[in-house]
Order: C-alpha cells, then sequence, then structure tokens
C-alpha cells in the first residue's frame, strides 16, 4: 500500500496559442503548471477540477500522451519521459486510460472484439485471443458471446464497459479514469462505479479518477486533489478533504454540490462564488483563486501561496488564510 | 395555469411509432416550481418542448391529450397565436446557450430585439429594460458587455444572458431544460440561486427539467418522476424523497454516491438498460429493472394512482408493502 | 414516415440502375469489339455520313465508319483512362493525405506543393503535361493523375485531421498501437466514405476530361477511337450529321452520370450505421434486400391499383 506507483515531479504543460488575428504576440497558456502528485499502488486518487483546471491535460501528460514541458513523470520509479519508443510501447501495458465518451473513444468501424483485442494485438502476446476477449467481455458484465458486433449496437453503458474492457486487457497496474461515468445515466452511473470497484479488488488496480463530480470522486477516492487552474489547491485523504476543507475553493466547491436530501439543502450555508473560473491564458497574479476568495487580501494579490503539507495529517493546502477548522477538530478528538 | 391532459407525443420513423411522451397529465400553478426529473430517453425534454410546440412535427405527431394554458388549447393554436405566447406568457431556456444565442448579433440586441419583438415600446425603453435585466440576473458592467458578442461571455454568463432574455417579457411560465448540466458545480450553484431569487422576485412559474436529483432537492416543489415516457411518480418533493412509492425513484436515489460526510456504502445500481422506446417491455415498464417485481407486474401496466394526498406513482405495491420491501432490502445490506 | 423510406428507397432503385448501366457498358466494352464484324478505323468511302439505320444502328462518319462500331471501341479507352486514373489517384491521394494529416511536418512540406498544384486549373495542368510528355494513354493517365490529386490529398487529409482527435485514436496510442496501424486500421476506415466518393466523381470527371482532351486533340491521336475524339471529330458536321455528335455524347452523359449516381448510393451504403454484426450481411445483401423492397412496394402498389 505505501509503495509509491506513479510520481509526478514538478510537472508542466504550457501550450502556444496566439492571442487574435492580428495580434502576433504570441501567449503561453499554462494548462498545467507545476504539479506534484504521487499514487501509491491499489489506491484511487480522486482529481476533482472545475472545467478548465488542466485535469484533463494531466491525465494525458502523466500517460505521456502529450509531452510535459518541464519536469519527471516516475513510473516505479523509473523516469518515463526518457525512455525511447520501444521502452514506452512495453510500458503502456501497465498503464491505461478510460475516456469520458463512450461514443468517441470507439471505433465506430470495428467490432468491440477488434477493439478490445487491440492493446493485446498491438503487443503481440501469444494467446488465443478470441478467448481473452471473451473472457474479458464476461469480466465487464457483457455477453461473450457479442463480440463481434459493433459499437452502435450498443448503448453508452456497454460501450462503456467495452472501454473497459479494453483497458485492463493486458492486466494494467494503473488506469487513469477520464470522467468515465460523467456522460452516463444516473442509474447506469452507479453500475459503472461498482464494475470500478470490483475491477479494482480482482485486479489490485490502482486508480486516478478524474471527475468534476464531488459526489462520485468522493466514494471512489482513498486521497483526492483539487486542481485549479493548472495547479493543486489542496490534497487530503478523502474523508478529511469532505469534512474538514481547508482551502476556500475546496469550500465552496464541496457547498456548491446539490444534495439530493431537500431539508439538508434548506438547513445547509452554501458559499456561492463570485465570478467565473479565469481563463488560463490570462490567469489573475499571485493566488489563482484570490478574485473570488472571500478571505482574499493583499499578500494574496501578489505572491503565489506554496503547496504545504502538514506533516501530521498529510493534509496540503496552498493558501495563505487556510481553514483551521481542522486544528481545532484535531484537539477536540485528542 | 397550465394544465397537460393525457399527453401522448409519438415519433415517426422508418423502424416504427416512437412512443417519446404516452399519456402525461400534470398541472402547474403561478408561482411554483416543478421539478420533472428522468434519465435520457425518458421524455422529459419532449414534454417540455411539446408545451412550447417546438417539437418538428413531422416526424412529430400528438395523437392525443390537451395543454391547457389559461383555458387555451395550445396543441390547436394557430402558429400566429404560439408566436405570442412564446417568449412572452411561456418562456424557455435550454442546455447548451451558445446554440441559442445568435453568434453574429450582440447579446443586447438580441435582448432588445426579444422585447420589441413581444411588446410595443420604443427601442429606447427596450434598452433600458435590457440593461434593467441584465443587471437583475448578475452581469457586471451591462452597458458595457450589451454590446459584446456570445462568443465574449463564458458559459455562465451565457446561460445568464439567456436567462435574462427569457424573463425580459415577464413570463408567467419559465421552462428551463437541464439549464446547468453543461457547467461547472459553482456555476451551477450562482445560477441556481439566480433562479430562486428571480423566481421570488417575478413571481413566475418554473418548469425545472434535469437528471440531477441534487438540483430538484435544492428548488422544487413538487416533482414528476418520468421514465420510458410516462410520468411514474408524482408528488411533493419532500414525499418523493423520503417516502418515495415507486420502486424506481427509490432505486434512482440508491444509485447516486452521497458526497455528505460519514455515509459511504456501495452503490445500488439499477440493473439492466433503460427501456428501448420502440419495444417497451410488457406489463409495467419498470418490472425488467424492478428490485421488488413480482409476477403480476408482468402482466398489468399499473396507471398512475393517487396512494396518499397528492402523491401518485404508478406501482401495483401498496405504500406500506413498499416500505416494507425497502426496510427488507436494507436488513438485508446490513444497513438500518 | 413512409415518405422518408420512399426516398431512400427511390435513391437506392437509381443507384442499382446506374449500376447496372455501367456493367453493361463495361461488358460491351470488353466483349463488344470480339463481337463486331468490321473493325473500327477501316475506312469505307462509300458510306460517308450514313444516318442511323437497322445496318448501322448509331450512322457512319465521315469516312463511313461505323460509329456504335467506334462509341464501343472508344468505350475501351474512355473507360481505361477513367478507372486508371481514378484508382492511381484513389490510393496515391489517400496515402499522401493520410500521411500529410497525421504527421505535421510531412503537412508543411507537401501541402505547399498540393497547393502549387492547385493553383492551375485541372485540366489546363492535364493540357500541359499532355502537350510536354506527348499524346499516347499511359502519358493521359499520368496527366490526369496530376490533375486530380490535390483534391483526393485535401479531403483526405482534412478528415485526417478531424479524426486524428478522436478518443480511439488516443486509445489505439495508449494501447502502444504503432502509427502505421493508426493511419491504416483506425483513420482508412474512417475516411472511407469521402475516398470511396471523390473516386467515383474523379473516375466520371477523368472521363470527361479525357473527352476533352481528345477534342482539343491532345488526347488519343486518330484513327484510334475514343469518345472524346469521336466528338471532336463530328463538330464540322454537326449541322448536317447530327447523329455523328449525339451518339457520343450520349454515352458521355449517361456514364458520368451513372457514376455520380453510383457515387451518392455509396455514401448511403457505407454509413457506420449500417454495418451489421452478422457478418454475412454485406452490401450484396443489402441490394438484394433492397431490390426486393422495389418488388415488394410495387406489388403492394399493384394491389392498392386492384
Amino acid at each position: 500500500m505505501n509503495e509509491v506507483l506513479l510520481e509526478a515531479r514538478d510537472v508542466k504543460k504550457h501550450f502556444q496559442a496566439n492571442k487574435g488575428f492580428l495580434n502576433r504576440n504570441k501567449s503561453n497558456v499554462k494548462a498545467v503548471d507545476g504539479i506534484n502528485l504521487s499514487v501509491r499502488k491499489g489506491e484511487t486518487l480522486g482529481l476533482v477540477g472545475e472545467s478548465g483546471s488542466g485535469k484533463s491535460t494531466l491525465a494525458r501528460l502523466l500517460l505521456r500522451l502529450i509531452e510535459p514541458s518541464n519536469g519527471e513523470i516516475l513510473f516505479e520509479g523509473d523516469d518515463i519521459c526518457k525512455y525511447n519508443a520501444k521502452k514506452m510501447k512495453q510500458l503502456r501495458r501497465d498503464m491505461q486510460i478510460v475516456f469520458q465518451d463512450p461514443f468517441a473513444s470507439l471505433n465506430p468501424r470495428w467490432t468491440i472484439g477488434k477493439i478490445i483485442a487491440e492493446p493485446l494485438l498491438a503487443n503481440k502476446s501469444d494467446i488465443n485471443v478470441k478467448k481473452k476477449v471473451q473472457e474479458l467481455l464476461d469480466t465487464v458484465g457483457l455477453n461473450p458471446e457479442h463480440y463481434n458486433r459493433y459499437p452502435h449496437e450498443f448503448s453508452g453503458g456497454q460501450r462503456q464497459r467495452v472501454g473497459i474492457a479494453r483497458a485492463i486487457s493486458q492486466n494494467p497496474k494503473l488506469i487513469i479514469c477520464d470522467e468515465a461515468v460523467s456522460a452516463l445515466d444516473v442509474s447506469i452511473q452507479a453500475q459503472i462505479i461498482n464494475l470500478f470497484e470490483d475491477l479494482q479488488q480482482e485486479f489490485n488496480l490502482t486508480y486516478i479518477f478524474i471527475a468534476h463530480d464531488l459526489s462520485v470522486v468522493r466514494h471512489m477516492s482513498n486521497r483526492v486533489a483539487v486542481m485549479y487552474l493548472g495547479k493543486i489547491v489542496e490534497e487530503a485523504e478523502c474523508e478529511q478533504l469532505y469534512t474538514s476543507p481547508r482551502h476556500p475553493y475546496t469550500k465552496a466547491l464541496l457547498s456548491a454540490i446539490p444534495l439530493p436530501d431537500p431539508l439538508e439543502e434548506q438547513k445547509r450555508q452554501r458559499i456561492v462564488l463570485k465570478g467565473d473560473v479565469p481563463s488560463p491564458m490570462d490567469p489573475p497574479k499571485g493566488c489563482a483563486f484570490h478574485p473570488r476568495c472571500s478571505k482574499a487580501d493583499e499578500v494574496c494579490s501578489n505572491k503565489t501561496p506554496a503547496l504545504e503539507i502538514d506533516g501530521l495529517t498529510n493534509h496540503a493546502v496552498s493558501c495563505f488564510h487556510p481553514e483551521d477548522q481542522n486544528q481545532k477538530k484535531r484537539e477536540v478528538r485528542i | 395555469m397550465l394544465e397537460v391532459k393525457s399527453l401522448s407525443v409519438h415519433f415517426s420513423t422508418a423502424d416504427g411509432d416512437v412512443k417519446a411522451v404516452d399519456n402525461v397529465s400534470f398541472s402547474i400553478k403561478p408561482g411554483e416550481t416543478l421539478g420533472i426529473v428522468g434519465e435520457s430517453g425518458s421524455g422529459k425534454s419532449v414534454t417540455a418542448l411539446s408545451i412550447m410546440q417546438l417539437n418538428a412535427s413531422p416526424p412529430c405527431n400528438y395523437p392525443s391529450g390537451e395543454i391547457l394554458f389559461k383555458g387555451k388549447d395550445l396543441l390547436k393554436a394557430k402558429e400566429k397565436e404560439l408566436q405570442k405566447i412564446r417568449g412572452n406568457d411561456i418562456a424557455m431556456i435550454f442546455q447548451d446557450p451558445m446554440t441559442s444565442l445568435n453568434p453574429v448579433f450582440t447579446v443586447g440586441s438580441q435582448i432588445i430585439e426579444s422585447i420589441r419583438k413581444h411588446q410595443n415600446v420604443s427601442k429606447k425603453e427596450a434598452k433600458r429594460r435590457a440593461i434593467e435585466m441584465l443587471t437583475d440576473v448578475g452581469i457586471a458592467h451591462p452597458e458595457k458587455r450589451m454590446k459584446e458578442y456570445p462568443h465574449q461571455y463564458s458559459g455562465g454568463m451565457r446561460q445568464r444572458a439567456m436567462i435574462a432574455m427569457a424573463l425580459s417579457c415577464n413570463p408567467k411560465l419559465l421552462i428551463a431544460d437541464e439549464p446547468t448540466t453543461a457547467l461547472d458545480v459553482t456555476i451551477q450553484a450562482q445560477l441556481l440561486e439566480l433562479m430562486q431569487n428571480l423566481q421570488e422576485k417575478y413571481g413566475m412559474a418554473i418548469i425545472m427539467i434535469t437528471h440531477d436529483l441534487g438540483v430538484v432537492a435544492r428548488i422544487a416543489d413538487r416533482i414528476l418522476v418520468m421514465y420510458g415516457g410516462t410520468i411514474v411518480e408524482k408528488g411533493k418533493t419532500l414525499d418523493i424523497f423520503y417516502e418515495p412509492l415507486m420502486p424506481y425513484s427509490w432505486s434512482l436515489m440508491q444509485s447516486i454516491p452521497n458526497p455528505q460526510p460519514g455515509k459511504r456504502e456501495k452503490l445500488v445500481p439499477v440493473p439492466g438498460q433503460p427501456p428501448n422506446l420502440l419495444h417497451l417491455p410488457e406489463g409495467c415498464r419498470f418490472q425488467p429493472r424492478c428490485p421488488f417485481a413480482r409476477e403480476e407486474c408482468k402482466k398489468i401496466n399499473p396507471p398512475l394512482t393517487e396512494k396518499t394526498s397528492g402523491h401518485s406513482a404508478s406501482c401495483i405495491l401498496t405504500p406500506e408493502e413498499i416500505k416494507d420491501e425497502i426496510s427488507k432490502f436494507k436488513r438485508g445490506r446490513g444497513v438500518i | 414516415m413512409t415518405k422518408k423510406k420512399n426516398k431512400s428507397l427511390q435513391k437506392n432503385a437509381l443507384g442499382i440502375a446506374s449500376g447496372i448501366i455501367l456493367t453493361l457498358i463495361i461488358l460491351l466494352a470488353i466483349f463488344g469489339p470480339f463481337i463486331m464484324k468490321t473493325s473500327p478505323t477501316e475506312v469505307y468511302a462509300e458510306n460517308r455520313l450514313q444516318p442511323p439505320s437497322l445496318e448501322h444502328l448509331f450512322g457512319t462518319d465521315h469516312f463511313g465508319r461505323d460509329i456504335f462500331n467506334r462509341i464501343i471501341y472508344g468505350a475501351r479507352i474512355s473507360l481505361i483512362v477513367g478507372f486508371s486514373a481514378a484508382v492511381i489517384t484513389t490510393i496515391v491521394g489517400t496515402t499522401l493525405g493520410l500521411v500529410a494529416g497525421y504527421f505535421k511536418k510531412v503537412d508543411n512540406i507537401l501541402m505547399r506543393m498540393i497547393d502549387g498544384m492547385m493553383a492551375f486549373p485541372a485540366i489546363l495542368l492535364a493540357i500541359m503535361l499532355v502537350a510536354a510528355l506527348g499524346g499516347n494513354l499511359q502519358n493521359i493517365v499520368i496527366a490526369l493523375v496530376f490533375a486530380y490529386i490535390p483534391i483526393m490529398v485535401r479531403i483526405v487529409r482534412s478528415s485526417t485531421l478531424q479524426l486524428k482527435n478522436m478518443q480511439y485514436v488516443e486509445a489505439a496510442k495508449a494501447s502502444g498501437t504503432s502509427n502505421t496501424t493508426i493511419l491504416f486500421n483506425h483513420l482508412l476506415p474512417n475516411a472511407i466514405t469521402p475516398i470511396i466518393v471523390q473516386g467515383t466523381f474523379i473516375f466520371a470527371e477523368a472521363i470527361l476530361a479525357e473527352a476533352a482532351l481528345s477534342f482539343l486533340g491532345v488526347g488519343v491521336q486518330p484513327p484510334i477511337p475514343s469518345w472524346g475524339s469521336i466528338l471532336g471529330e463530328s463538330r464540322i458536321y454537326l449541322m448536317n450529321a447530327p447523329w455523328y455528335s449525339i451518339f457520343p455524347g450520349v454515352a458521355i452523359a449517361i456514364t458520368v452520370l451513372s457514376l455520380n449516381i453510383l457515387g451518392d448510393l455509396f455514401r448511403d451504403l457505407l454509413d457506420p450505421h449500417s454495418l451489421n454484426s452478422s457478418k454475412k450481411k454485406r452490401w450484396s445483401v443489402k441490394m438484394t434486400e433492397t431490390i426486393g423492397n422495389i418488388q415488394m412496394k410495387k406489388s403492394v402498389n399493384k394491389g392498392v391499383e386492384k
């Protein structure tokens, strides 16, 4: 449990973007801006953030589907950014991704059997591919006899199962789920969440679970990292983050989730944030959150806070004025 | 104020008639918020579009039903009359505000246009009203932002502008079709609060269509639960959430992860797939997926009947039987 | 409902009719010359400019040669030129387009070259090339390939640019799939619809272009007949021997029209949603089904009439 599987050290990804048709100045979009992250074997790390927070870019960086502008990505202690194509291909067996859109992530002209077998064929494993595919279909709860059907013959939830079967076909160690349940209907979503949980137990998988839905992330994760404009603003054990968030953004985010419980909804105190998420092309100076923060003062608009970790609780937060209810609670407990 | 009586909407396709909405009746009172909850394909959006008569027809047709608005049947109304009602008495906002705003006109001119189409006012007066509306929906510097184009607005701002446009003619009814689904949680919270405040100020009724139980829990007074094109449960928000009388509503609530601390348990998904509207199952529509289904359920399609005061469900089980089943189920999982 | 179905049925029926006509023309082109008793190039001065009769179905030309005969021989030339130009353009253009769309570095160089080629009108480019290379069959095909390749590359490239951002391509990359496999197994099958459609259109265009080249006298050299050259030779006799111009014109028109309709039909048939899990049910079956439907509809109509 304590062994680190994947570690990101100061990973950055800056995209160049034209500012406009006539404006020749190019600006840097800091999609991912200095992320430090580690995932231990067998755990699920939740990654939460609103659109534009850079969570999907981070997912692709961690898999080296896009090259980072800076930083190292260590998989089992080795920097994978230095790998050549051949070594990278071998490594791809160990890390897989499940995408959000079950329609766009499956090639419409391939049978699902071929889709699931793709990773197997890419690595030329000497196994009975058809038998393996049927086993996989069975594992993810689809009829093994349907291996020669086409994606359009399946519903969204079933397609997502196909995507999962493809991801687990090579017994990977790590699966990154990029909004893997967001596009599904509520009743189907729960089926897929349970499938993820069952597979984790069965194959001892490590997940990085990316979602904007905080309820789902809380349900899945052991630890949760909150991203805002390309940076991690808070990271903690799941329960701790949800019971005593320290960053004002996390607090607002949590209070914004609509609860499926009308009485609770009437009682609760909501923090409604002002304004929108700023554009990553033109992020605010200092703490990126300060224009929307109720606690912001002069320091916040000038200096960027570092992600500081509390050694006792492993609760990391990057804020000059973090909530201290955490401290109080601990005192009470002791 | 608005009454929908046994409305059916069918779509003709190459594979046969799709009964998108089947025998749906409900009503809404002034100033009330009605939530329509359902999964994709449950017919919730089609119902809303039928009220506005915005379904493309053909392929859409209405074999039966009445939609009475202020005593007039909208299904029989002429296009001219409908145009008068649309936007003026009944306004609608959609999930994707980018597609409902015209990208080549400024936001301000679109709002002014919409005001002048429905009300006989001067351009100056319309402009004043547009600024007032934009201020109301919380857009800072409305004079400046009126001159901007939709792409210069963020997603949340566009939806605010849409609300401003929808409310500019003081409609009696606002139909919101998944207005916050495409938006982030913090923006969603802003918009829901805004809609509640505006409802207090203008007193319009709202029909809120969503798949998110949390959203209806926050703002709805009454809820319709739709499944497979028909209403399966109808009642006050509290009743539906705390004493569901239809196994589907209950299952739906079990299948969403609860974000509140200390309540983490394995989810209970609804098994199977939503029904295919071309081949609905025999008997009760939910029966193949229902945890409490009995032998009779395969034969009888139970109509929506009032079980307790103001709370109807279409299930053959009595409220007591459902309570029993739920507690049995909970005991089975070791949760009480 | 019925309206929509009828429309697709009509389209399919038209497509099938075009297919049958094309097959007939191809069969005639292949086997026709073996059946013909006379040579299409032999001169019979006494039969000059005879109107259509039983003996000479389409009449005769100014050398007394049978026009029907010459059109059938000409079909060989026209179809060979059209077909070869279409196939070569499609294969080369698709490969270049895929590579250009997928690899950004190749794209910059290749597309500038293509832009340069596109600066000339296709037919002018072809005339220039034929004039430079000499007017034999091979050179005409080469010229036409050069003339049509830019469009093909552009079409395939734009599909590729769009498709390479699909998540299944990303998933393939994440699975360690090689670039070649991604290009030919993921991207190509999904871009096949515009490729096939464009291919059939190029076939039609090439037939027209060959006719135009021959008409202008830079195509196949007389006395070898091609549809274009027959048309070209006929123009002085348009007033006193109209059949001389009409029949080769009609041949070109029917063939090109059939190809265009067929291209449209392919667009419908190649929709991925028409893929079916039961592998036997392929085009052939769909075709027979469509024909079956038409017959069924006819019998239904008859029933109504009765």
